[in-house]
């Protein structure tokens, strides 16, 4: 289930630390992929995900990674 | 029944590995088996990015790589190996190692055995498993008992002797293995009766008349490392 969409969240997030994250994700002020949606940019699927080193991803109970790129349903 | 037959060799079709293990596999005369040999390096095969060193629920199957990099092939193997009763693993041994496919394969094979630890769920079960090693003049045991180590944990469940094993002379000259191969009958008879006997325990042990037909379990471990929700 997606964590919510919240601006306490936000604050936790550390997709703006990771490798995948570029000034296009900046620029459309994108963060937060596992309560939102995926990347609309052009994501590296060769550079190492960073999810699970996240809070937001531990407090939630969250599997897996990539959410800017593999989306969670629901 | 599947028998699934795993080669490592880099030099693919043309290699000893593979050469003896497609020896084996078609002396198996049963007709109530279906076989298949998955050759690695004719795969498109990433290596492990290692997500379960930052979190093991980072290493679930379907592994993140199969998930999100099209060009990957590993999903061959992963399904290969879920849907056969056998498989067997063929290394060449290089320096007192398997080969970095057999490696590769195995870092991978990691979210299938690290859902049990997730998601308390045993993915690989009720299937045996086989080894073929070979090299030139390199301890084939230790390649062996390393190997065992993993796939045991993976969940496959090895019969008695579950390996067959060849190697050289401690010389450099490799130039007449192949020979040797050919013509040994004792080496020939020594591969094709592991993949016999793998056949033969599946059948047995896999078959439990006291459950329905089918033989269950569950892993019991203790580990202290569950991941807890």
């Amino acid at each position: 289930m997606k964590p919510a969409d919240q601006e306490a969240n936000s604050l936790k997030c550390v997709c703006p630390k990771c490798t995948l994250f570029t000034d296009c994700n900046r620029g459309k002020e994108e963060r937060l992929f596992c309560a939102r949606r995926k990347s609309a940019c052009p994501m590296d699927n060769q550079k190492i995900c960073i999810c699970g080193t996240c809070l937001v991803f531990r407090e939630n109970g969250l599997v897996g990674g990539y959410f800017c790129i593999n989306e969670i349903s629901g | 029944m599947k028998i699934l037959g795993l080669c490592t060799s880099q030099r693919g079709k043309v290699s000893n590995t593979y050469f003896l293990m497609k020896r084996a596999f078609d002396a198996l005369d049963d007709q109530n088996v279906e076989k298949e040999i998955i050759v690695a390096s004719e795969l498109k095969l990433r290596p492990c990015d290692h997500h379960y060193s930052l979190s093991a629920k980072m290493c679930v199957h379907p592994c993140l790589i199969t998930q999100i990099d099209p060009a990957d092939e590993m999903k061959k193997i992963y399904d290969g190996i879920l849907a056969a009763d056998v498989v067997i693993f063929s290394t060449p041994i290089y320096w007192g190692n398997h080969s970095h496919l057999m490696q590769l394969i195995i870092e991978r094979l990691n979210s299938l055995e690290n859902s049990n630890s997730v998601h308390r769920k045993v993915l690989v079960k009720n299937k045996i498993g086989g080894l073929m090693v070979l090299g030139h003049e390199d301890g084939y045991q230790h390649v062996v008992g390393g190997l065992m180590n993993f796939l045991t944990e993976m969940g496959l469940i090895f019969p008695p002797q579950a390996y067959a094993a060849w190697v050289g002379e401690s010389d450099e000259n490799t130039e007449k293995d192949r020979q040797r191969l050919e013509s040994d009958k004792l080496i020939e008879e020594m591969f094709a009766d592991l993949v016999q006997n793998c056949v033969t325990f599946a059948k047995k042990i896999l078959t439990c008349p006291s459950c329905d037909g089918r033989f269950d379990y569950e892993h019991l471990s203790k580990k202290k490392n569950y991941v807890t929700d």
